[in-house]
């Protein structure tokens, strides 16, 4: 007799478990003052999560928030409800040399979780 | 009306005429004497301002004739002493003044402070400067004072006044009683606040005084508390390198609308040394003011040893954390 497999239980609350989420670069962007920054984000979210809803900021060295921080809120989720390694692409305000890192704020309103992370930091040594 | 008249050859005569304080030597109001008019027949009517508290009064009139003649000549005839040549004659009249009616007058009503009573758990209490004048014959006054907040419908507070009680006679000699700083509670609400004073003499109310002073606005302090800060769980990644931490907060603005420029943020430190800070967004500012607010933050497990939040406000008396 074959034993039956093995099947986890399905998960009845939404968990979020940010595996990857990194700042890998930062260059100029075409408008002066502005920079593009670019992450790498792995989320994996179980099933019953609906409607995730997700933010981020970015903070430079001296702990201030960036202005204008302009994404693609869509791309943002898609990266988030992908279950994937995802490249996306972020445009702020900022100076150029210094440490930054993201923050990223995922929430899902049927169950009230809202789970906050910050990425790597990148350090930008180049002055463009 | 009053009269004096001369026989024989007196030569100029010099009269004056007083008021005086009824059994004092003391002048009160020195009269003017027409010689024309007091030496006719008709006589003089003096016509004086008087104090209009109640008084009795002397009307003292004298007559001398400094011109009269020689002492070896008069010296039989005189009734004054040694070698004075001066003939002399006096008259005095008493007559009582009743006083006036009582006379009330609202001479100040000036606002000088807002201040809360304790906190903002309390009332708030707005002071103000009060003069009132009485006159003698009022035998002090009573009154209230009536706060008004944004229109006069809208009264949130009085107190009764007693001329006794609250105010002291500043100035007896005026009847002037004042009142400093007297102030009057409401509910600690932002705003424009006025007030309206009304005094009187008795019960029957048969003279009166009332005045009302401009709108001032009183705007509360801001005060900051944060009500509860707690870890409520936290998981491990399986890697044992991140670490999950559930956190309630719950926080609390006072001073009705002035605390307007509220920042909240979650801190995670290690030993000195902050890993993480969050800085709550307004939404969620509102939300941890209406009931506790969760959320999960993920840090490195390293960089963990306490969390804190900073509650601030540019209006605050104190940051909250």
């Amino acid at each position: 007799m074959i034993d039956p497999v093995y099947v986890a239980e399905a998960a009845t609350t939404c968990e979020i478990e940010v595996r990857e989420f990194c700042l890998t670069s930062m260059t100029a962007s075409q408008e002066e003052g502005r920079f593009d920054f670019k992450f790498d984000l792995q989320v994996v979210a179980a099933p019953v999560c609906e409607n995730l809803q997700a933010t981020l900021d970015i903070v430079d060295t001296q702990g201030e928030y960036l202005g204008n921080v302009k994404l693609n809120h869509d791309e943002l989720i898609d990266a988030i409800e992908c279950d994937c390694d995802k490249h996306f692409v972020v445009t702020a305000d900022a100076t150029g040399l210094g440490d930054y890192y993201g923050q990223i704020d995922i929430r899902e309103a049927s169950s009230g979780l809202i789970e906050i992370q910050d990425s790597c930091v990148y350090t930008n040594t180049v002055d463009q | 009306m009053t009269r004096v008249s001369a026989n024989g050859d007196c030569g100029e005569l010099q009269v004056t005429a007083a008021l005086n304080e009824d059994g004092a030597e003391k002048e009160l109001y020195s009269l003017d004497v027409v010689m024309e008019k007091i030496t006719s027949e008709e006589g003089q009517t003096f016509e004086q301002t008087i104090h209009r508290d109640a008084l009795c009064y002397t009307l003292a009139v004298s007559v001398t004739a400094p011109e009269a003649q020689t002492v070896e000549e008069h010296q039989a005839l005189t009734t004054g002493e040694g070698y004075k040549n001066i003939l002399s004659a006096s008259q005095n009249h008493d007559q009582c003044f009743q006083g006036t009616k009582c006379n009330l007058d609202i001479q100040q009503l000036e606002w000088q402070s807002f201040y809360e009573v304790s906190d903002y758990s309390g009332n708030m209490a707005a002071a103000y400067d009060m003069q009132v004048y009485a006159e003698t014959s009022c035998n002090g006054f009573i009154g209230t004072l009536e706060l008004f907040y944004m229109n006069k419908d809208d009264k949130v507070g009085d107190v009764d006044l007693s001329s006794a009680s609250d105010f002291t006679l500043s100035d007896e000699e005026h009847g002037v009683y004042s009142a400093y700083d007297f102030a009057i509670e409401a509910d600690n609400l932002m705003g424009d606040y006025f007030a309206f004073l009304q005094v009187y003499n008795d019960k029957q109310q048969t003279e009166s005084d009332t005045a009302w002073t401009k709108s001032k606005l009183w705007s509360p302090p801001c005060y900051l508390v944060v009500d509860s800060f707690s870890k409520d769980g936290q998981e491990h990644s399986l890697s044992e390198h991140r670490v999950s931490i559930d956190l309630s907060l719950k926080l609390s603005n006072y001073g009705d609308q002035a605390c307007n420029s509220q920042e909240a943020y979650v801190e995670i430190l290690n030993g000195e040394v902050t890993t993480f800070v969050h800085k709550l967004s307004e939404t969620d500012l509102a939300a941890a003011n209406k009931a506790p607010f969760t959320f999960t933050v993920v840090v490195d497990s390293s960089s963990v040893s306490v969390a804190k939040v900073t509650y601030t406000d540019k209006n605050a008396e104190d940051d909250a954390v």
